[in-house]
């Protein structure tokens, strides 16, 4: 985010390419958007949208070091939405699937917060939100396969080939990848799998087939990563994945109230 | 307080708290649901498509991480479009391509609103946007030029033998 300010005021604000009064006229103001307080043209957006980003900046350091802080994942979701709402004509992707992320965070450390008194009532109320990432996830991914899927561009590698050979006109890529157009039958294999992928996400919920899925899923957004040099979608969509399914195994056995046996393991080693 | 009141209270918390996620996820399901009709009548090219929430339950939607329809990329990936500005000043004669230098995060953020300039409405908007950010930070130039391109991509069937092409799908003009 800080990296990110750094050319934030030549896109937004008084004097940001998208003039906010022209941007009120393209989309509703939202529900936490600043300019529900702040008049479009006063020089106090400026300031406010420079607290904000500062806001998110150091309240995810702060929950960095103590991730499981209430107050900083409060304000964190807060300031990032108010955030998103205000600067809603740029937002893509990403920003839904940051907000879905802190949004499970801040509910967990506030269930955690409730139940402090009980350890396994408050790991059973983490396991709880852990499913309903999972789910919410899971349907997302299954919405995004069932979009891709409808249409024929997934089927016959048009799309794909579009993704991989587009312009690079953000400058966001590392390689060129206009020679595959010479291999139609491999990039129609992967336009399929993409959203074969994405249908099936929901079988990571059988315990057996999860490594397969969530390595698969986390490889093809490494992928987007490396092709279309989508780095934050790809580092979010992976630190998703990564945090909400892997981490389950130890929290399933201690709200069962059975040790770990990888942290059993690890207390025999110190030993 | 008894074990049995401890018991009560913690059960009632989870309840409310399955049901606030409930909730959540129910009105993330309808709006994504929504996205997907809109895909659906997009590919049918029928105006039919489910309404997506709308008032407070669309403002709730947006409180909570609910209110997206997860059809990115889909069910095509669309073309890329481009804008460009050029400045003029009428006592010099001087004319300018004015660059924007943005960071990578950002300049993907300007493509997406670029890509926004479909609708001729919205892309006048965006135009006249870009010109006050060049009239604003350039006190000499009197005019402005915005462009706005769209790239035709050769399809895969011709990929080795056509190249793709930016083509211009608007051009305004602006004086100050």
């Amino acid at each position: 985010m800080l990296l990110w300010s750094r050319d934030l005021f030549t896109m937004v604000g008084t004097r940001g390419l998208m003039d906010p009064n022209l941007a009120a006229s393209l989309t509703e103001v939202l529900p936490l958007s600043i300019y529900n307080w702040i008049s479009f043209d006063s020089s106090k957006a400026d300031s406010a949208i420079l607290i904000l980003i500062n806001s998110i900046a150091l309240t995810g350091a702060v929950l960095f070091w103590k991730p499981r802080s209430v107050l900083a994942s409060i304000v964190l979701y807060l300031t990032f939405v108010c955030f998103k709402h205000t600067v809603a004509l740029f937002a893509y992707g990403v920003y839904e699937f940051i907000q879905l992320g802190l949004f499970y965070i801040m509910v967990a450390n506030v269930a955690a917060h409730v139940f402090r008194k009980s350890e396994v009532e408050a790991l059973k109320a983490e396991r709880l939100i852990g499913w309903f990432f999972r789910i919410h996830i899971a349907m997302a991914y299954v919405f995004a396969g069932a979009c891709k899927a409808i249409g024929p561009q997934w089927w016959n590698g048009e799309s794909i080939w579009r993704s991989l050979s587009r312009s690079d006109s953000t400058g966001q890529r590392w390689f060129n990848f206009e020679w595959t157009g010479q291999f139609p039958i491999l990039l129609q294999i992967i336009g399929i799998s993409v959203f074969l992928l994405e249908l099936t996400y929901p079988l990571a919920f059988i315990r057996r087939l999860r490594p397969y899925v969530v390595s698969g899923m986390i490889l093809m957004h490494f992928g987007t990563i490396v092709t279309q040099g989508l780095t934050i979608f790809g580092i979010t969509m992976i630190s998703l994945n990564a945090y909400f399914w892997f981490e389950s195994k130890e929290l399933d056995s201690r709200a069962a109230g059975t040790p770990d046996p990888n942290a059993l393991a690890d207390s025999n080693t110190s030993d | 307080m008894s074990p049995d009141n401890i018991e009560a209270k913690h059960a009632q918390a989870r309840f409310g708290l399955a049901l606030f996620l409930s909730v959540t996820l129910l009105l993330a399901t309808y709006s994504a649901l929504a996205g997907f009709s809109d895909a659906l009548a997009f590919v049918r090219k029928d105006d039919r498509a489910l309404t997506p929430p709308s008032g407070k339950l669309a403002s709730l939607s947006q409180l909570l991480p609910s209110g997206t329809s997860y059809g990115f990329y889909a069910p095509q990936v669309s073309s890329e479009f481009r804008l460009r500005m050029r400045l003029g000043e009428a006592a010099t004669g001087i004319v300018r391509d004015v660059k924007i230098d943005l960071g990578p995060e950002t300049s993907l953020l300007v493509s997406s609103l670029s890509s926004t300039s479909q609708n001729s409405e919205v892309a006048k908007t965006i135009a006249a946007s870009f010109a006050s950010y060049g009239f604003t930070r350039d006190r000499m130039a009197d005019s402005a030029e915005v462009t706005i391109e769209v790239e035709i991509m050769a399809p895969l069937s011709e990929a080795t033998s056509r190249k793709s092409e930016w083509v211009t799908l608007t051009k305004f003009l602006f004086k100050r």
